[in-house]
């Protein structure tokens, strides 16, 4: 058992008994992993900061169910997990706004702008459009394999922490995630100069 | 006894079918990640790459999932900012929760370290030692609800906020408040401050802990901030001045320490480190004697020289 998820028991067990200081400790550790998550699922900075905060809101209701079978950091991701989902049945009806939309300003039409991260543009061009695509791939799958893949891939959980976290048998897991890869592989393959390189 | 192994069973019973040829491309394509993680049985692989020999169109789809695994490999590279606002949010949802009333909104921002933000609108200049220079000020959001909270003037304080060690400061009057990078003495910033500063965060990208000196105009003790750095390795032997000591501290238990001490300080340390936290490492090299060694409520290590 390691440092980290010993530390995070002591943290729930006060919590648990009703130490508010213990559970702001956790918050505090977590939110920004948790939002990291929540922004690569929702790709909306706003949508994400609600998804956390429902998220903690829900940690801080239930820690006492919490019973200490995985770490405090699965048990997280299930509840932010859960947290979008239900954010996206709640907005189904609502409009959303693709990544190529424009925004309508006042009597102007102006273009949405994505945020440079970084790079030389020579150097980031195609990298910046793969990214680009992978993430229009990614909202195309259903939001269940979406999850999975970004907790597999971006957030680096292993098979078994993401079956715990989902509460899923392990051989689903592989295999789900497994169609999930295939089915962004076909929608990717429409993009067939991505894969001339 | 046979070795019972799910893969056997997919190739039994497609063997069993009697034409190689007529293996499902879906079936096989369940195994992509396996075959791509190599923990796919060496029967069934050597049996998928034969079948690639003569099925381009399958050899084709698995060289797309290859590319689609490489970009989704990509995936932890990308940068997200966390918002400023974040913390706030969660102070705000935890309030308003029906369920746990007896929380004050108050509470939880003391608890989080927000006890004494108490204005909006002001500036935050964030600095680095290495990389990032001063960046010019980030506005704090309007939403950021202010906490009416004892106001602590002329008092240097450093806080966790939004995660990242912060100076607060806040001045009866005129005053000049300094940062310096106590390793090469460069000056970092310096603000004529009346009345609230702006927030400074105290933000380290080195490999090594970092010592950010804070000095304002009337304070008496040395302010310094050891801020660690992202390599957690250190020798836990060694001897030095308490700054050395402190970012020893700060590398091993990654933790942020705010030292306060006179000029004249004793400083001619020893240390062999094995407590399992800051606090108890520090008390067994700084004698009580010389030097009050407290832990805050946000984790910050603060040892203050009492000669």
């Amino acid at each position: 058992m390691s440092e980290n998820f010993q530390n995070d028991l002591i943290l729930v067990e006060k919590a648990q008994k009703g130490d508010q200081n213990a559970l702001n400790e956790l918050i505090r550790k977590y939110q920004d992993r948790a939002y990291i998550y929540a922004f690569r699922l929702t790709r909306n900075q706003d949508d994400a900061c609600d998804v956390v905060a429902d998220a903690f809101l829900r940690v801080n209701n239930a820690i006492k169910n919490f019973k200490g079978n995985s770490a405090f950091s699965t048990w997280l991701f299930r509840i932010v997990t859960n947290c979008y989902l239900d954010r996206r049945k709640r907005d189904k009806s609502r409009l959303t706004v693709s990544l190529d939309a424009t925004i309508q300003h006042e009597q102007e039409e102006i273009s949405r702008e994505i945020e440079d991260p970084g790079d030389t543009p020579d150097e980031s061009a195609e990298r910046n459009q793969r990214e680009v695509m992978l993430q229009k791939a990614l909202s195309k799958l259903p939001e269940f394999q979406k999850a999975m893949i970004i907790m597999f891939h971006a957030e680096q959980q292993t098979y078994e922490e993401i079956a715990e976290a989902l509460d899923l048998p392990l051989g689903t897991v592989k295999s789900r995630l497994n169609r999930a890869r295939i089915s962004l592989r076909e929608i990717l393959v429409e993009n067939e100069e991505l894969f001339t390189v | 006894m046979r070795n019972y192994s799910p893969f056997k069973t997919v190739i039994d019973s497609l063997s069993d079918q009697g034409d190689e040829q007529n293996m499902s491309q879906d079936r096989l394509r369940e195994h992509f990640s396996d075959l791509y993680e190599g923990t796919i049985d060496p029967g069934l692989a050597q049996q998928i790459n034969a079948r690639f020999e003569t099925d381009f169109a399958l050899k084709d789809d698995y060289d797309h999932f290859v590319t689609t695994m490489y970009m989704l490999g990509k995936m932890p590279e990308e940068q997200i900012e966390v918002p400023s606002h974040l913390s706030s949010m969660i102070a705000d949802r935890l309030a308003a929760n029906p369920k746990k009333s007896s929380m004050s909104l108050g509470m939880f921002w003391r608890n989080l370290g927000f006890g004494t933000l108490a204005c909006v609108a002001i500036a935050s200049a964030m600095f680095a030692v290495k990389n990032r220079s001063i960046s010019g000020s980030d506005p704090i959001p309007a939403n950021l609800v202010p906490v009416a909270s004892s106001r602590i003037l002329d008092t240097i304080e450093i806080k966790i906020l939004n995660g990242e060690p912060t100076l607060v400061y806040e001045s009866s009057g005129p005053k000049t408040v300094t940062i310096v990078n106590v390793d090469d003495q460069k000056l970092l910033t310096k603000k004529d401050v009346d009345g609230k500063a702006p927030r400074v965060v105290l933000s380290n990208t080195n490999d090594q802990s970092a010592a950010f000196q804070i000095e304002a105009t009337g304070e008496n003790a040395k302010h310094i901030v050891v801020v660690p750095g992202t390599n957690p390795e250190m020798e836990a032997v060694g001897t030095g001045d308490l700054v050395s000591f402190a970012k020893l501290l700060a590398t091993k238990y990654h933790t942020v320490i705010h030292l306060q001490f006179t000029a004249d300080a004793k400083n001619d340390l020893k240390w062999d480190i094995s407590a399992n936290d800051a606090q108890s490492a520090a008390l067994t090299v700084l004698t009580p004697t010389n030097y009050t060694v407290t832990m805050s409520s946000d984790g910050i290590l603060n040892i203050q020289a009492t000669k």
